[in-house]
């Protein structure tokens, strides 16, 4: 079941506002409902997931790549935003496919309004492959990268 | 507190700068990229104007006595954190005994080391920041050395996510209000200064050709290497007030600008003055890098000053918010 | 030390006649501009340089203005949205400016002329064909007035030097002169504020602090004042 509902405002700050957050969230454990779709006035689309956080556009788009994976580990976006796999102040990756990468490394970002948040790695292994675009809207918890564990 | 282990000379306490005071021949001083300094401190949710650290000279170490909120902005410094790299334009909570590394930066000249609360220094006529020449403010008037330990003021409650978190660089996030060339040359945009007209065919000469700028430069003044450009006809003119931006024509007809340091009084002929709003970009200009003067206007000024407003307000609004908005994540 | 009158800066002293001819007004950047009087040099322009500048920095959207020598620096806090309004506020400013005296206090600076730190002395005599004593006596009993701060923290531009003394800057600065020197540069004289590079010749040196950062106003001189230069000694 899907509700949709228009709002005006900036999308940043109507997805961040955790008041608004909460108050969807639960209306929506409520009501049964697993997501609501919102049409912001640029014609942008929030989607907010019970138990999960929010996405913006490109709904159908973000495939989660950890199926099949049995071993590999997840690094999920942390927030709704912007993927950039390379820091808008820089002209290279932070890791590559096939890299090792460490616990704690940070190997991508989450742009969100005017603000970076950082896609880190919880366990050291190798970098086996990342499955979003780069610009592309991911939501929260949505995985970016997968992390193929240390032996 | 804070400790510095090791450090090149010339890097200072600096903030907004010092003003009320030039009538009486006291530079303003402050940061050189006022807004690095704006940006790091929002960051830590500090007030935009926080006495922080400007790193010029590398590799800079610091260790931390206590836990705190640090933020690096400007200059890309391949910031490490007990050895382990972060990105530019970031802040992130550090606990005590940490060490935080800034490189030789590739491109730009400055970075900013702000703290949540900000650093702790006796205001000296109304400002934080460092006048190496007159020898005040900052700590005790001089640049920071070795062993030196400097306080952090109490701040308030600053919730940074795990890993931390960065700001959108603004030569990104404005990038089409800080228009960049092909050639990599650095664009800084000005207005035709008092004795512009007696420059006569040569000013055309002062925009069109690409200026270097030579190794005597430093947070005072760039003198600019370039084709010499020459007054029609000699002119005396008498001591005057300047200020940082402004663009003089020595005899030797070679450019130097004024910056952060700039002395509160000049003679030689104006050609020209930087607008406000360009002068971070400038502040990060490095030695023996190129720049060519773009001819401006106050209502292109105007616009791109608005724009740098949006951007800072964004960022002021949107902190608290992605705190909060963390939180409750994570309690559900 | 110094005797100080209670009347801080402004008190119109006497009415002077507006000079003929317009101000030049020009722009540094976005957010300074740059009024010029017009005419040689003389205290009068410079009486009512200090009156507009008295008006002006009451202005609510000026951030502090900057005295020179017949000419004030006007600094904004925000880029101005109508430039030419806020120009022509100035002019209108200007032209309807009266000169005025400046009441400030009367500074005395003990002086020892000659000695280790007068290594331009000897310049200024050849130069003005004088002999050292004649040049000190000129110096000393000279009634000057800081016409304007400027240059380094606190260093006064003081008028009232005797013209048989005026001396072109040297063509080559010296290199480290001492904080405290007294100096002649072409018509002015003043005290040096810190120590290095400097142009101006040197014939003396005095001890009084020009400038404590810690000190409200951080500056001995402001502008208006008078200052009488006390020989304590005399080494030649």
């Amino acid at each position: 079941m899907k509700g949709r509902k228009r709002k005006g405002g900036s999308i940043a700050e109507q997805i961040l506002d955790p008041a608004i957050l909460e108050k969807v969230a639960l209306w929506l454990d409520d009501a049964g409902v697993n997501s609501v779709e919102i049409e912001t006035e640029d014609g942008r689309l929030v989607r907010i997931v019970a138990g999960a956080g929010v996405s913006t556009d490109d709904v159908a788009s973000n495939p989660d790549i950890s199926v099949a994976r049995n071993r590999a580990k997840p690094v999920k976006a942390p927030i709704a935003g912007h993927f950039l796999p390379v820091h808008p102040a820089r002209d290279r990756e932070e890791a590559t496919v096939g890299a090792a990468v460490v616990a704690d490394e940070i190997i991508g970002f989450v742009k969100i309004g005017p603000l970076v948040m950082p896609l880190r790695v919880e366990e050291a292994g190798r970098l086996e492959g990342c499955g979003i675009e780069p610009g592309a809207l991911v939501g929260y918890g949505d995985t970016v990268f997968l992390i193929e564990p240390a032996q | 507190m804070i400790e510095v282990l090791q450090t090149g000379p010339l890097n200072t306490v600096q903030d907004l700068g010092r003003f009320g005071f030039r009538n009486a021949g006291v530079t303003s001083s402050g940061a050189m990229d006022r807004l690095a300094l704006a940006v790091g401190n929002l960051l830590v949710g500090n007030d935009e104007g926080e006495a922080a650290l400007e790193v010029q000279t590398f590799p800079f170490r610091l260790r931390f006595d206590r836990d705190t909120t640090v933020a690096i902005t400007g200059a890309d410094c391949d910031a490490r954190l007990d050895g382990r790299r972060l990105p530019p334009w970031w802040a992130l909570a550090v606990s005590a005994g940490q060490v935080v590394e800034l490189a030789t930066p590739r491109h730009s000249a400055r970075a900013y080391l702000s703290f949540a609360g900000g650093i702790e220094v006796e205001p000296v006529m109304g400002s934080r920041s460092t006048s190496l020449r007159g020898g005040f403010g900052g700590l005790d008037g001089r640049f920071l050395a070795a062993n030196d330990r400097l306080g952090v003021r109490p701040a308030g409650a600053c919730v940074v996510p795990p890993g931390g978190f960065g700001a959108m660089p603004p030569e990104t996030a404005l990038a089409d209000h800080f228009p960049a060339s092909e050639d990599g040359t650095l664009l800084v945009r000005a207005i035709p200064a008092g004795e512009y007209a007696l420059f006569g065919g040569e000013a055309e000469r002062f925009w069109s050709q690409t200026w270097k700028i030579s190794s005597q430069s430093d947070r005072t003044g760039y003198r600019l290497s370039g084709e010499p450009i020459k007054l029609v006809s000699p002119v005396e003119l008498r001591s005057h007030g300047v200020v940082p931006g402004v663009v003089q024509m020595p005899p030797s007809g070679e450019a130097i600008v004024q910056m952060s340091d700039a002395n509160t009084a000049g003679g030689y002929p104006k050609i020209a003055g930087v607008i406000d709003i360009d002068l971070w970009r400038l502040g990060q200009a490095r030695i023996g890098s190129r720049l060519r003067f773009v001819r401006s206007s106050v209502a292109e000024a105007l616009a791109v000053e608005r724009a740098v407003e949006t951007y800072l307000g964004d960022i002021r609004r949107t902190v608290p918010m992605l705190a909060e908005a963390l939180a409750a994540m994570s309690r559900r | 030390m110094i005797s100080i009158q209670n009347e801080p800066l402004s008190t119109p002293a006497f009415i002077a006649a507006v000079p003929a001819g317009e101000p030049k007004i020009s722009v540094i950047g976005t957010g300074a501009y740059l009024i010029e009087a017009p005419g040689a040099f003389d205290l009068e322009a410079q009486r009512r340089i200090w009156a507009l500048a008295h008006a002006v920095e009451l202005w609510p959207e000026v951030r502090e203005v900057v005295p020179g020598v017949t000419n004030l620096l006007v600094i904004l806090k925000r880029t101005p949205v109508e430039p030419e309004q806020f120009e022509a506020r100035l002019r209108t400013e200007w032209n309807c400016s009266r000169a005025i005296d400046l009441v400030g206090k009367t500074v005395e600076i003990p002086v020892t002329y000659g000695g280790e730190h007068a290594t331009d002395l000897a310049a200024v005599c050849d130069y003005t064909g004088l002999t050292d004593r004649e040049v000190v006596q000129l110096h000393w009993q000279g009634d000057y007035t800081v016409v304007a701060l400027g240059s380094a923290p606190g260093f006064g531009y003081l008028h009232g030097l005797d013209p048989r003394i005026h001396v072109p800057r040297k063509t080559v600065p010296s290199l480290r002169m001492l904080k405290g020197t007294v100096t002649i540069g072409g018509m002015q004289t003043g005290v040096s504020v810190l120590t290095g590079p400097n142009g101006w010749n040197s014939i003396g040196f005095a001890e009084l602090p020009m400038f404590d950062p810690m000190k409200n106003p951080p500056a001995l001189l402001a502008p208006g004042d008078k200052v009488c230069f006390v020989p304590e000694r005399i080494e030649l």
